[in-house]
């Protein structure tokens, strides 16, 4: 194998795990937007808005990924009022799509994750609060929300090192993200376990690194007792 | 024909997705039983290779563990055989998805292992139990209690995770979906009801999972 040929892989590979990143972040920030508004919303004292969310979390956690990117992908070329209107200049790219997917998807897992933690929070607190003549808006942000950082953010490293393995099937929808370029450098080759080998180490390095930050974050916002 | 005869396809590709998990479900108890057990051994090395094996496996996607064991399956077949020989899809994705189950299995089953007193292994031996009786009778009863609420949450990830299995051309419940999408050019409403039997078979994992939770409590 020549020099130039090796460059080359390197490059796509370089390429491939950009996209993944970026895939990784997208999906993370969008998801996490979505999963704290419907975390919030799930307090209301409308049933009906309970129920929803209820059913959204169910309905998301119930179905496998790859199904939801297909659906998002394939199936809403099929929906006419899609195709009219805003969403169709995000959802016509595979990009958009595997980010929305990723997204939607980790959202569902997110507001089970953080319902369960605001509700971990003693009783008591909220009391205090109330005693304390508090509103409803500077009891969530002044007390509830420190809190809720703190506790969550050890469990949150788990969905995020989810978010990256997921980001692997965004292959499946032509995106040239690691797992795609691994298979087209394979389709090139006919070599298949190195490349898998490699892709494999990126993705741990990837998660190392995902790791090291998370316990840099815990540390600098834990609070000695 | 309902459908256009794409429903009986997709009623025969539930029953391969339910085949194949169940059957990885098996593989992955007897793998994560096994983990476990060497974790917890006292020899420093093997505790120290499948930690660093069962570590791995669950930072790298699942997608990449199934081509890995579908490639070199194949390529470890071929070299037995002496001529190329291709390994079942069935196989390499019972095979990826029970390594999958089992590397995360062995971290339930760690924790069920250390929640067990110490005083009844030790008055175990002290009633002159022998290993192996003392493993199945007084360790294993316990520890699958203990690892139960895991291991069903478990068995909702590979039910979901065998969709997978799909993109080394398994003929499954999502693969049956994508013929019958590309078929009929709508692909929509196949997607959609292939989610919503996948729906349908978590539900009933769960409810079946409700009912073992009742039923532990007893027997002791």
């Amino acid at each position: 194998m020549d020099i130039k040929a090796i460059l080359h892989q390197i490059l796509e590979f370089a390429n491939g795990i950009g996209i993944t990143i970026s895939l990784m972040l997208l999906g993370l920030i969008l998801g996490l937007a979505i999963a704290l508004f419907l975390t919030l919303v799930s307090y209301s004292k409308s049933k009906t808005i309970q129920l929803l969310v209820y059913v959204y979390t169910f309905i998301i956690r119930g179905t496998p990924l790859l199904v939801q990117i297909f659906i998002i992908y394939y199936g809403s070329g099929q929906l006419d009022f899609i195709r009219n209107s805003f969403l169709w200049s995000i959802l016509k790219h595979p990009f958009g799509c595997a980010v929305v997917a990723l997204a939607i998807n980790s959202s569902g897992y997110c507001v089970a994750l953080f319902r369960g933690m605001i509700n971990s929070i003693p009783k008591g607190e909220f009391e205090a609060c109330k005693a304390l003549g508090m509103s409803r808006l500077q009891m969530s942000f002044k007390i509830i929300a420190g809190r809720f950082i703190r506790i969550t953010i050890p469990a949150y490293s788990n969905e995020v090192i989810i978010i990256l393995k997921s980001t692997s099937l965004a292959s499946t929808i032509t995106l040239m993200d690691l797992m795609g370029v691994t298979h087209e450098l394979i389709a090139e080759t006919y070599s298949t376990l190195p490349y898998l080998l490699i892709a494999g180490v990126c993705y741990l390095l990837i998660n190392l690194i995902i790791i090291k930050i998370f316990k840099h974050i815990e540390k600098s916002i834990y609070i000695p007792q | 024909m309902l459908f256009n005869g794409f429903a009986g396809q997709l009623i025969n590709g539930t029953k391969i997705t339910i085949a194949v998990s169940l059957v990885a479900i098996l593989i992955g108890l007897i793998l994560g039983l096994f983990g476990a057990t060497c974790e917890l051994s006292k020899i420093k090395v093997i505790n120290k290779i499948v930690t660093w094996i069962t570590s791995m496996l669950r930072g790298v996607p699942e997608l990449l563990v199934i081509f890995a064991v579908y490639f070199g399956g194949t390529i470890f077949l071929s070299k037995i055989f002496g001529k190329y020989t291709e390994i079942n899809a069935f196989m390499a994705g019972v095979i990826a998805l029970g390594t999958i189950y089992g590397a995360y299995a062995t971290q339930v089953f760690r924790g069920a292992f250390l929640i067990v007193h110490k005083g009844q292994l030790e008055s175990a031996k002290a009633l002159g139990l022998s290993k192996s009786t003392t493993f199945v009778a007084i360790l294993l009863p316990q520890v699958f209690r203990y690892a139960l609420p895991g291991l069903s949450n478990l068995c909702l990830v590979t039910l979901k995770d065998s969709s997978l299995v799909a993109l080394i051309g398994l003929q499954e419940l999502t693969f049956k979906a994508q013929i019958a999408a590309n078929e009929s050019y709508k692909p929509f409403t196949y997607y959609v009801m292939c989610a919503g039997i996948y729906l349908v078979l978590t539900s009933i994992f769960e409810i079946f999972f409700k009912f073992t939770d009742n039923r532990k409590k007893y027997g002791y």
